[in-house]
């Protein structure tokens, strides 16, 4: 047995007890901050220097699962610094509880096997459940209990369609299935998979918790449950569609393309009327979830054979574009939410940010930013994501399909910028806690957006590791 | 590589140009001032010995992939054609033009934006790859974006949103074009790439399947005809104008509506023979109407902001009708008709500069463009009153003018191809100079309104800024031959002839 790959995960795992000790004696918030940020890094390197070749038990260490874990180790370190302004107290618990999320979250990415993925997901989803809740006002309380309610329904349908994928192949391993013994019980659990993890992903019919517990929860922890816990549940429905569904039904991707547009124009159609800044961002984290499905949509299409280019060029373009929008995802998603923090209010309205350009002006500049990245202007991680994404759709011959795309991002254009335009010169004057914490990391998670719209690179580079 | 240098000095003076509190407009002024003379210098040592096509091409590959029969080819490619150079020469002088008349004179982020619009056009008029052509061309919407929607005057956050919504969804049509075009690009030489030499090749287009040869024309079209902006697709830009400041405006006019006219000209014409022929019949009747059109509603506008705005969008109207007609023509004819429209496209700029720095003097002490709020305006600013009716006669075309060779040359070589149908062109233009006369003779003759009170004339920063600017103007409209030469050998070279 070769340790070394382990080493990333021991790690954590033993961090996250020490991060639980050193607060017996004094809560010091930025002491344990400080190592919880330290631990992560140290891990991203581990997992970055020992990345592929070797396999065991139910772990594989591919450069497609090791891209996934960085991802999600990622999606926890942006939340490290403002979630020291914003939670009250017991800050030794919420970093523990953050680095055991980070190891179930890095040993889904590591493996292709049901119940294991279906385990470390569980694992994500209960310490979530008590982040959302972290400051017990009652506005926390009520988001975390929608969300608590509504995973649990999800958790039965991933359980039942789990057992319905054994049934119908007989192996829970992913990259083991080679025969089918009942295709209709494939695709039943196939539903089923959808509906239970589509709860997590907040797809179109599904999506009703995600608004009250964005709204409700504090704001790092609603950045940290729009990306990283969202995106497991996306890695683990593309892992499944990609590798475990040989399917003889061309219907799947007519269902993903409608799942898809309804997802994208419903998200986009509801933030047009509110006025409540946070629910704007979690309608828009609807609607980016509908592109980001576009992406199994163009999985169940590549089944056809019909796309301009080869099954396996496209199949690697798609997955690419997958992997990359996650990326810029986590900075331009948990990048607002963060700078919610900046209002002093639990309800924050768009006109609570009037005069944040003349209180400070490159607080102001990131935000509009990262919000134009989610519309999808250049320069932005969010453009680069989406170029490659209406490019992929092109490539496989669904014109329509973009250019309903295209219009919904039109329209997304809109609410997006009526927040910068509240921002920025809209007659009026507030009170913002410009925090030091809060500050800067939104003006680091607005120039990493910026770096990612020139990150040509890391596209080719996945579409090299895309096929699994 | 001096392209590539030029381009992040440009790019350093605009970052710098946001940090420079009070100082923001000298500094701006100088160094984009200084970036011009550089330009200057270089397109003179290269584009004396010009003889068409393309040249000083810096080639740099960002990012490139090759495995299991696949290759992607990311390039930052950097190049001039003739009609390029003059069009960047024209980007700069027009960032000058408005950072002159700058009117929130102690706002380094006003100043910094109007730079990244230049910035972003000079980008745009460089590039050869259709994804930095695609960012440079969306790059120059945000800035506007903030200066009519910051800056700007009446309504301004609805028509700020307004522009940039409808102006991204022709950008966003012209992205699915060049999608399109790479991935056909790719089925056909296992490449994937945006290269604008690749893509828009007459002869890689003739192999396209007729779907997707007529869907990336219509993206293209689509994104270049409300840039321009023809007759059905011009809504966003009497209101942007309107609310605009005017440094704003004049970028607007000069800057924004000339990266339609090098999008027809300059990106789509190489593969324009391609065209149906219904199609080029169709782009010439938006043209004419385009002239008639926006003659008669500029006609009525009581605002002489708005009443600009509609004329300038008339003039760029020559420019679809030129790229029409010389499809339809051959030889010299053609190569005329194209230079007529670049010149035109390059002439207007200059042109509506003028136009709106006097206007804005004018606005400036009376607080109102209204025609009928003015009147007799010579009588208190005979100086500035001259300068504005100097504009107006430069944009109804008068000889000696920038406005007139464009104009001229377009007219007479489309009369080969469009025969009497030409005389709806004379008719626009005989309008155009009716209104121009009309409204002159309403605002800057005739009796005083005395409500405006003793005025007082320009003084000699102001005078010099529009001397400048009438000088330039009348330079371009003498001495043609500078700029026309090398137009007429980019143009020739696209129709074939060299």
């Amino acid at each position: 047995m070769n340790f070394e790959y382990f080493y990333s995960l021991i790690l954590l795992g033993l961090a996250g007890f020490i991060a639980l000790a050193m607060g017996i004696k004094k809560d010091n918030k930025k002491i344990e901050a400080l190592f919880t940020f330290i631990i992560l890094i140290i891990a991203f390197i581990l997992i970055l220097f020992k990345s592929s070749g070797y396999n065991i038990y139910f772990l594989d260490f591919t450069d497609f699962n090791t891209y996934w874990a960085l991802i999600f180790i990622v999606s926890a370190m942006v939340i490290i610094l403002p979630s020291m302004h914003d939670i009250k107290d017991k800050h030794d618990v919420f970093y523990a509880l953050l680095l055991f999320t980070v190891l179930s979250m890095v040993i889904a990415a590591y493996t292709f096997n049901l119940i294991v993925l279906f385990v470390s997901f569980e694992g994500v989803s209960i310490i979530t459940y008590i982040l959302s809740a972290y400051n017990r006002t009652k506005r926390n309380l009520e988001g975390s209990l929608k969300y608590f309610v509504i995973s649990t329904i999800g958790t039965s349908f991933n359980i039942l369609g789990i057992s319905l994928f054994y049934f119908s192949t007989r192996t829970f391993n992913l990259l083991a299935v080679t025969k089918l013994y009942s295709s209709h019980g494939l695709l039943l659990a196939l539903v089923f998979i959808i509906i239970g993890f589509g709860f997590k992903i907040a797809i179109f019919p599904m999506h009703q918790w995600a608004i009250d517990t964005y709204d409700g929860s504090p704001n790092s922890v609603s950045g940290f449950l729009s990306t990283g816990s969202k995106l497991v549940a996306y890695m683990i429905l593309l892992k499944f569609l990609y590798l475990g569904f040989v399917p003889d039904y061309n219907y799947v991707f007519y269902f993903f393309a409608i799942l898809s547009i309804l997802t994208m124009t419903y998200g986009n159609i509801a933030a047009l009327s509110q006025d409540n800044v946070k629910r704007i961002l979690a309608y828009s984290s609807i609607s980016q979830a509908g592109y980001m499905i576009l992406v199994f949509a163009m999985i169940g299409y590549s089944y056809y054979n019909v796309a301009l280019v080869s099954r396996t060029t496209f199949l690697r373009f798609s997955i690419a574009i997958a992997m990359f929008y996650s990326l810029t995802y986590i900075f331009m998603k948990a990048g607002p939410f963060i700078a919610m923090s900046l209002v002093r209010k639990d309800k924050i309205m768009i006109d609570d940010f009037t005069g944040l350009s003349r209180k400070s002006k490159w607080t102001a500049f990131s935000l509009a930013v990262m919000l134009l990245s989610l519309a999808g202007i250049p320069i932005t991680g969010g453009f680069l994501a989406k170029y490659f994404l209406f490019f992929t759709l092109i490539i496989g011959n669904l014109w329509w399909l973009a250019v309903i795309a295209i219009l919904n991002s039109v329209i997304s254009v809109f609410y997006y910028f009526r927040i910068i335009l509240y921002s920025f010169w809209k007659p009026g004057d507030n009170d913002f806690d410009l925090s030091p914490e809060i500050k800067y990391s939104v003006i680091i998670m607005a120039l990493i957006t910026i770096a990612l719209g020139f990150a040509f690179t890391l596209y080719t580079y996945l579409i090299g590791i895309a096929i699994i | 590589m001096i392209l590539l240098e030029f381009l992040i000095a440009f790019l350093i003076v605009t970052i710098i140009s946001f940090f420079t509190g009070k100082y923001a407009k000298y500094f701006s002024l100088i160094s984009v001032f200084v970036l011009t003379v550089v330009f200057l210098i270089y397109s003179f040592s290269v584009f004396g010995s010009y003889t068409g096509g393309i040249i000083s091409e810096s080639n740099i590959v960002l990012s490139s992939f090759t495995a299991n029969n696949i290759s992607v080819r990311i390039n930052f490619s950097l190049g001039l054609t003739g009609f390029t150079d003059a069009l960047v020469l024209m980007a700069l002088i027009v960032t000058i033009f408005a950072l002159l008349i700058g009117e929130k004179s102690n706002d380094d982020t006003f100043f910094g934006l109007l730079t990244s619009v230049g910035f972003g056009l000079v980008g745009l008029f460089m590039v050869r790859n259709f994804l930095f052509f695609y960012i440079f061309w969306e790059v120059v919407l945000v800035p506007m974006f903030f200066v009519i929607g910051k800056y700007g005057s009446y309504n301004k956050d609805k028509i700020s949103i307004k522009f940039f919504i409808y102006t991204h969804v022709g950008s966003l049509f012209l992205l699915l074009s060049i999608f399109t075009l790479s991935t056909y690009y790719f089925l056909k030489t296992g490449l994937f790439t945006f290269q604008i030499s690749d893509l828009m090749n007459l002869a890689f287009q003739e192999s396209l399947p007729k779907f997707a040869l007529y869907f990336s024309f219509f993206g293209f079209l689509l994104a270049f005809l409300i840039k321009l902006p023809t007759f059905p697709l011009h809504e966003w830009l009497p209101n942007a104008h309107y609310t605009a400041p005017y440094s704003g405006s004049i970028l607007l006019s000069g800057g924004l509506l000339s990266m339609g006219g090098y999008g027809l000209l300059g990106i789509l014409y190489p593969v324009a023979g391609l065209f149906p022929l219904a199609l080029v019949y169709f782009l010439i009747a938006l043209g004419l109407i385009s002239v008639v059109y926006f003659a008669f509603t500029s006609m009525f506008q009581k605002n002489l902001k708005r009443m600009i705005a509609y004329s300038s969008a008339g003039e760029m109207a020559f420019v679809t009708i030129a790229f029409g007609t010389s499809l339809l023509s051959t030889g010299y004819v053609r190569t005329f008709d194209l230079a007529g429209g670049m010149y035109q496209t390059i002439a207007h700029a200059f042109v509506t500069s003028l136009a709106f720095s006097s206007l804005y003097f004018i606005y400036k002490r009376t607080h109102t463009i209204q025609v009928y709020g003015l009147g007799g305006l010579y009588r208190e600013t005979p100086v500035a009153s001259s300068f504005f009716l100097a504009a107006l006669l430069a944009s109804l075309g008068l000889p000696t003018l920038a406005g007139f060779i464009g104009e001229f040359s377009v007219t007479i070589a489309s009369y080969q191809s469009l025969g009497l149908l030409t005389l709806l062109i004379i008719f626009g233009l005989i309008v155009t100079a009716a209104y121009f006369i009309w409204a002159a003779q309403r605002s800057l003759f005739g009796f005083y309104n005395e409500a405006l009170g003793k005025l007082k004339d320009l003084n000699k920063a102001e005078f010099l800024i529009l001397f400048l600017m009438l000088v330039s103007s009348i330079f371009i409209g003498i001495y043609p031959t500078l700029i026309f030469r090398i137009l007429t050998l980019y143009a020739s070279h696209l129709g074939g002839l060299i």
